[in-house]
């Protein structure tokens, strides 16, 4: 993709297969799973914006810290702060997040996620994505083959892709890879300590 | 915010986005960019389910048609017969129904060996879908013309359907054409039974042809010319005997993007003959030319009108 910088890539590569991660840290310092996915979402455009990113070691732990740095500049701002956020923004209960070669690419669940959600599509929006990405018909062939207009094909991926890629910004924790398992595990272990 | 970027992402793939309005957008804020990186994710995680056998999607089931003709939306049903079949069905179990799938475009060719050991030949502008299991084997012509050259198994009768024409295909060599609602099958060597909506099936000799429509079928013999024409595109040709003009180009158009358009209706009837190469539209043009004193201007890009005598300027 041609339309893609250095940075995009990079982002798309190493940071958001960890999307489950920041959003599960999100939901335990922020209100609610609609501030969690703000926060992320303010996160990431944090993210892109640095300006040496090439230097960084870890980019998933690097997110966490932004997360955590956005959400604490928030409860300093608000008078209510719920026991659980303000221990959860101890920096010592971060998610491990070392570098992780599985977690680079795709899990099974995340497919099974996307999968789910592919068959949720309307009907005609399903039938335009399956065409384009499934049988890799061009989007012309697509506008030829069902009697409509390139733009109005345009139109359905555009939407289809909107509720997929929403779809998958609203991960369920249980949807998330190995590096995630090994944190829950230590946040089971420090919640008994 | 998505939204937004699934909107560009979608106008960037079907090449109708200006890149430059494109980057102008990425770099106005980094939310976009970020959004527009989440969306060209789930993209490619889509190319994943592709790849995978076991969560490959079925195809989207086609609401039938508004009216009783035979629409495109009618033809594309046939192709998702397996889909609709197994909506119901477990998804793990889709890999092994699915439906193969080829196409052609314009001025395209493409041979294709069957699992079986036949023979599909696609001719330009056509596609195909097939599924062969234990009991039989079945093809889709969904759209456009091809060859088949089929091998016997006894067990698994070797059936091709385009629209509501069911044909059962021994062994031998077919060819299966549409001509809009209707469907032109020629037997060039074996035997083929064709039902169309009713229960009965038609036999159908070698060198014989079979012209289905939603109204009746007409059977009739080919002549050993009539054979050669129809074999001719599997060899890149069009063959003309005493075809009037109208019909010629509308036949040579099929192979061109450029296509050719009579201007003058003085020289729509005129008959010609020959042998053509499907791909060289300037021989054409040339023996056009030649044969008849017509000529050819370009209109656009698209296309070339074609009119006796001299070249007329439109609008000064």
């Amino acid at each position: 993709m041609a339309w893609l910088r250095d940075i995009d890539r990079w982002f798309i590569d190493r940071v958001l297969p960890h999307a489950g991660s920041f959003r599960r840290y999100a939901r335990r310092v922020a209100f609610g799973d609609q501030d969690a996915d703000d926060l992320v979402q303010e996160a990431y455009a944090r993210l892109l914006a640095v300006d040496d990113w090439r230097r960084l070691e870890s980019p998933p732990h690097f997110m966490l810290r932004i997360i955590r740095n956005l959400a604490a500049e928030r409860l300093r701002r608000s008078r209510v702060v719920a026991f659980d956020q303000a221990s959860v923004l101890d920096l010592s209960n971060m998610p491990d997040m070392a570098p992780d070669p599985f977690a680079t690419t795709a899990s099974r669940q995340e497919l099974t996620h996307l999968l789910a959600a592919f068959e949720k599509l309307p009907e005609k929006c399903r039938q335009v994505v399956h065409m384009r990405k499934i049988q890799g018909l061009a989007p012309a062939e697509i506008a030829e083959k069902l009697g409509i207009s390139v733009s109005t094909v345009e139109k359905h991926l555009a939407k289809g892709f909107r509720l997929l890629t929403e779809a998958m910004v609203a991960l369920d924790d249980s949807s998330s890879g190995p590096v995630d398992l090994q944190w829950l595990q230590k946040r089971v272990t420090n919640d008994r300590e | 915010m998505i939204a937004e970027a699934a909107d560009w992402l979608a106008r960037l793939d079907a090449g109708t986005a200006e890149p430059s309005a494109f980057a102008r957008w990425r770099d106005a804020d980094p939310a976009h960019a970020a959004a527009f990186a989440q969306v060209v994710r789930t993209w490619g995680l889509m190319d994943r389910l592709r790849g995978d056998t076991d969560l490959r999607p079925a195809a989207a089931p086609v609401p039938p048609p508004p009216t009783g003709g035979l629409s495109r939306r009618g033809l594309l049903r046939v192709a998702s017969v397996a889909g609709l079949s197994l909506a119901g069905g477990g998804l793990l179990t889709w890999s092994q129904f699915r439906p193969a799938y080829a196409s052609t475009s314009v001025g395209e060719r493409q041979r294709l060996t069957l699992e079986d050991g036949s023979f599909a030949e696609l001719n330009t502008d056509s596609a195909i879908s097939w599924r062969f299991d234990e009991e039989s084997r079945q093809v889709w012509l969904e759209r456009g013309e091809a060859s088949f050259t089929v091998v016997a198994d006894a067990r698994r009768p070797f059936q091709v359907k385009a629209g509501p024409m069911r044909t059962e295909l021994a062994a031998g060599q077919f060819n299966v054409r549409r001509l809009g609602e209707a469907l032109d099958l020629r037997v060039i060597e074996g035997q083929a039974q064709v039902a169309g909506g009713g229960p009965v099936a038609l036999p159908v000799d070698a060198r014989h042809g079979l012209l289905v429509t939603k109204r009746n079928a007409v059977a009739r013999a080919l002549s050993e010319a009539e054979i050669q024409a129809t074999t001719a595109w599997l060899r890149g040709e069009i063959v003309f005997d005493g075809t009037p003009l109208s019909t010629a180009i509308a036949e040579f158009n099929r192979y061109q993007r450029r296509k050719l358009v009579i201007s003058d209706p003085g020289i729509a009837n005129l008959r010609l003959g020959g042998r053509f190469a499907s791909a060289d539209q300037a021989a054409f043009i040339a023996a056009l030319e030649g044969t008849f004193g017509i000529r050819a201007v370009e209109a656009d890009a698209e296309t070339l009108l074609l009119s006796r005598g001299t070249p007329r300027h439109i609008g000064g």
